[in-house]
């Protein structure tokens, strides 16, 4: 009989599990509940992808966003850049809604433009060109966030160049330089397309 | 015990010893007739009159060892004396309020013996008074019983010598003698057949869980695969397509910021998601709301 009821325990849980996940997390009547737990996303994925409305989750991503960031504000603060850094590390390489949000995709990438700011200060500029890159292609539309990437990818290259030529490598400076100054170029194009695109939909809605 | 005390309890038990006729009319009240009111003794008191005199002599009359104490009390020694009297100033009995009326303030406890030389120093505590030498006795046999426990302890410590044995036993179990290997394995059967034979009684809490965890999971299907039969809860009201079209949805930030004025080149971060995470939050809030049906 022993051998009998624990498999026959363990099958019962098991269905159990299966069931609430199922209801939980899959249930195309409950896409988004606000009223559900952080932990409900994260541990069953949905299984249509979506998550459409603002819930608790979000709010929960978005409050450890903010937290990160007052955190990496004391740090530098005390003139500790590594601290920074490690607390902005664990923002994008932690947990994070599932389904692409694009307040998630957003504030992911303000925060890899400021870790490339602060691992460029540095010396660090592959490193900060990584982040650059992972943060582009997060925010992929024309927006201020966009925009920034872009110019703080032209900070980068600039700085990039002054160590260089600090080092009397003048031409590889020099080819940091240009690249700093196309970054700039290709932020002040996103920027205005950002303003245009918003005075059109302000246009749109005036008729 | 004093010479004069021994003789004082001598007079008064051979004081029915046989006497002459004489003493005994002159010593013996006579009544009106002039016959002894008290008859002779008889032989048998005469006899036990000896022995009491004899054990009176030797002290093993614990009657008589008390009543001569009280009589006449031994000078106790100084040790004696300062432990005593410490002990008895420091007993909570002698603290307690309830013995701290007029039967403590009467002017034999406050009398000139009890404020003497031996009191005027620093008052002892009973951890700190001077062990008796009975005190000492007992813990030089308690001490020798414990270097060698197989030796039976002396009569005065033989409780002690107990509760000592019982403690360290406790603390410091003895090894059992090595147990022959056949009787281990049948030990181990033994109880091995006791856990088997609780088994049973394990069988129905398993039981029952595994049927709890089936009918949960039973429900948990119905409910799935009728939301109709839920009751009217948030979820429910989330599930219909009106509702769902009330909620706001997740977006872009964009809208949070001037599109005529672009992020600084650097620093700004912390304000941005300060400013996301409170549009949101109330973006939650309105949500929730919608879900309960307030409008």
């Amino acid at each position: 009989m022993k051998r009998l009821a624990r498999p026959a325990a363990s099958a019962a849980l098991l269905a159990f599990a299966l069931a609430a996940c199922s209801l939980g997390a899959c249930s195309k009547e409950r896409p988004g509940d606000p009223t559900s737990g952080p932990a409900a996303g994260s541990t069953c994925a949905p299984c249509d992808g979506t998550r459409t409305v603002v819930d608790p989750t979000l709010l929960a991503f978005l409050s450890k966003a903010r937290a990160a960031h007052h955190r990496a504000d004391l740090a530098m603060e005390a003139a500790d850049a590594a601290s920074a850094i490690r607390a902005l590390d664990a923002l994008v390489a932690g947990a994070a809604p599932p389904g692409a949000l694009p307040e998630v995709a957003e504030v992911t990438a303000d925060t890899r433009a400021r870790l490339a700011d602060l691992r460029s200060a540095q010396g660090d500029f592959d490193a900060a060109q990584r982040d650059l890159d992972a943060g582009l292609a997060l925010a992929r539309e024309p927006s201020h966030f966009r925009g920034h990437l872009i110019e703080v990818r032209g900070l980068v290259e600039e700085r990039r160049a002054k160590a260089l030529a600090a080092q009397g490598n003048t031409e590889a400076a020099d080819r940091a330089r240009k690249a700093a100054v196309a970054a700039y170029e290709e932020a002040i194009t996103i920027q205005e397309k950002v303003i245009a695109d918003s005075l059109e939909a302000a246009g749109g809605k005036g008729r | 015990m004093t010479k004069r005390a021994q003789d004082e309890l001598l007079r008064l038990a051979l004081s029915d010893a046989p006497r002459s006729d004489a003493e005994a009319a002159a010593q013996s009240p006579s009544s009106d007739e002039g016959e002894p009111l008290d008859p002779p003794a008889t032989d048998e008191e005469i006899l036990q009159a000896r022995a009491l005199a004899e054990a009176l002599e030797h002290g093993d009359d614990l009657l008589a060892t008390a009543l001569l104490s009280a009589l006449a009390p031994p000078d106790l020694g100084a040790v004696d004396h300062d432990a005593l009297i410490a002990r008895a100033l420091s007993s909570p009995a002698l603290s307690s309020p309830a013995l701290s009326g007029p039967a403590l303030s009467s002017p034999a406890l406050s009398s000139p013996a009890l404020s003497g030389p031996a009191l005027s120093g620093p008052a002892l505590s009973s951890d700190e008074a001077q062990p008796t030498p009975a005190e000492q006795h007992a813990s030089e046999a308690l001490r020798a019983w414990l270097d060698d426990p197989a030796a039976p302890p002396d009569a005065s410590v033989a409780s002690a010598a107990e509760l000592a044995g019982i403690l360290r036993a406790a603390n410091h179990p003895a090894s059992l003698p090595e147990l022959p290997m056949l009787r281990n394995e049948a030990l181990i059967v033994r109880a091995l057949g006791r856990k088997r034979a609780a088994t049973p009684r394990r069988l129905v809490p398993v039981t029952m869980a595994a049927l709890s965890g089936l009918a949960a999971a039973a429900a948990a299907v119905a409910l799935f695969l009728n939301p109709a039969a839920d009751s009217p809860t948030a979820s429910h009201i989330l599930s219909g397509s009106g509702a769902q079209a009330a909620l706001i949805p997740s977006r872009s930030t964009s809208e949070l910021f001037d599109p005529a004025t672009p992020f600084p080149r650097e620093g700004g971060e912390s304000a941005r998601i300060d400013r996301i995470a409170t549009a949101r939050a109330a973006d939650l809030r309105a949500n929730r709301y919608a879900a309960w049906g307030v409008q």
